[in-house]
């Protein structure tokens, strides 16, 4: 295994082209997947967005799971019962 | 019990465990609850008159979700509460879709602020700002972000969703978050937090 680092094989902007997919882990190529992640370790800079990415994510989930938890996103009452008519119907 | 009635109680079943994703995307999209449940029953209608097309139950779930998205398309849009979309064109799907002219469009600051990013500030953000940054987006990039993002489908399901290939899934999760980010600076820089 070469441990020689890597960060003259990819730059920020080829990090930044890659980051988003390899945060959702869509990156299907394991050795761009090992360089992105080789950078960012790397790369104060490039670590800090990967982390920002990283909370912003999680905060968009968790402000749908909010609005799911306050009733925003569950199925009313009326819907269930239009629904479970259609299907009597099938 | 026939093969149809394997199909039929199938179907039913599939339909009452994704009620809540179902209706949630359609609330999203419509942005009106009345507009989202006549919606999910039209979805419902048009994917049981469809349902042999559907070879792999497996793919049930972004099967269904194209269908609600192609019933908004068709139905919906016109008639949506939501701003209209505004014009944008679309980046090159082939790899050269340019981060470089993006990030040369963005101002100093705004990069200053993106190359060290304020976690307290994020942390702080509360879910009704950022679902309103989310809304602000071009309609395109609001989906793929929402599929993704919050609906928990893979690239590949959410381009069978909306009908388009998975680069260019990629691409607009790359966009889309780069001008989230942007957006939610803009709110930041409003609310004198930066």
């Amino acid at each position: 295994m070469n441990d020689t680092p890597k960060l003259d094989e990819i730059g920020c902007l080829e990090a930044i082209e890659y980051v988003y997919a390899w945060l959702d882990g869509e990156l299907g190529d394991k050795d761009i997947a090992g360089e992105v992640e080789h950078h960012i370790s790397h790369c104060k800079s490039c670590f800090s967005r990967a982390e920002m990415e990283k909370a912003l994510t999680e905060h968009i989930r968790l402000s749908s799971a909010s609005a799911e938890s306050a009733g925003g996103n569950t199925a009313p009452q009326s819907l269930q019962t239009r629904l479970d008519k259609l299907l009597n119907k099938l | 019990m026939t093969d149809r009635d394997d199909i039929k109680n199938w179907f039913s079943q599939m339909v009452k465990d994704n009620m809540d994703a179902l209706y949630g995307m359609a609330l999203r999209v419509t942005g009106s609850s009345t507009n989202a449940e006549d919606l999910v029953a039209e979805t419902v209608i048009k994917a049981w008159s469809c349902i042999d097309m559907l070879e792999d139950r497996g793919l049930w779930r972004p099967w269904v979700f194209r269908i609600l998205h192609n019933e908004f398309i068709s139905s919906y849009r016109k008639a949506s509460v939501r701003p209209s979309e505004v014009p944008f064109e679309e980046q090159a799907t082939d790899g050269t879709d340019s981060i470089v002219s993006m990030l040369m469009d963005q101002s100093d600051e705004f990069l200053n602020w993106w190359a060290n990013p304020e976690q307290e500030y994020v942390n702080a953000l509360l879910g009704e700002q950022i679902r309103e940054a989310i809304n602000r987006l071009p309609e395109v990039f609001r989906m793929t972000i929402l599929l993704v993002n919050v609906d928990g489908l893979s690239y590949d399901e959410a381009a069978v969703v909306l009908g388009i290939p998975s680069g260019t899934v990629r691409s607009r999760m790359k966009r889309g978050r780069m001008m989230l980010q942007k957006v939610l600076w803009v709110q930041a820089r409003e609310a004198g937090l930066n």
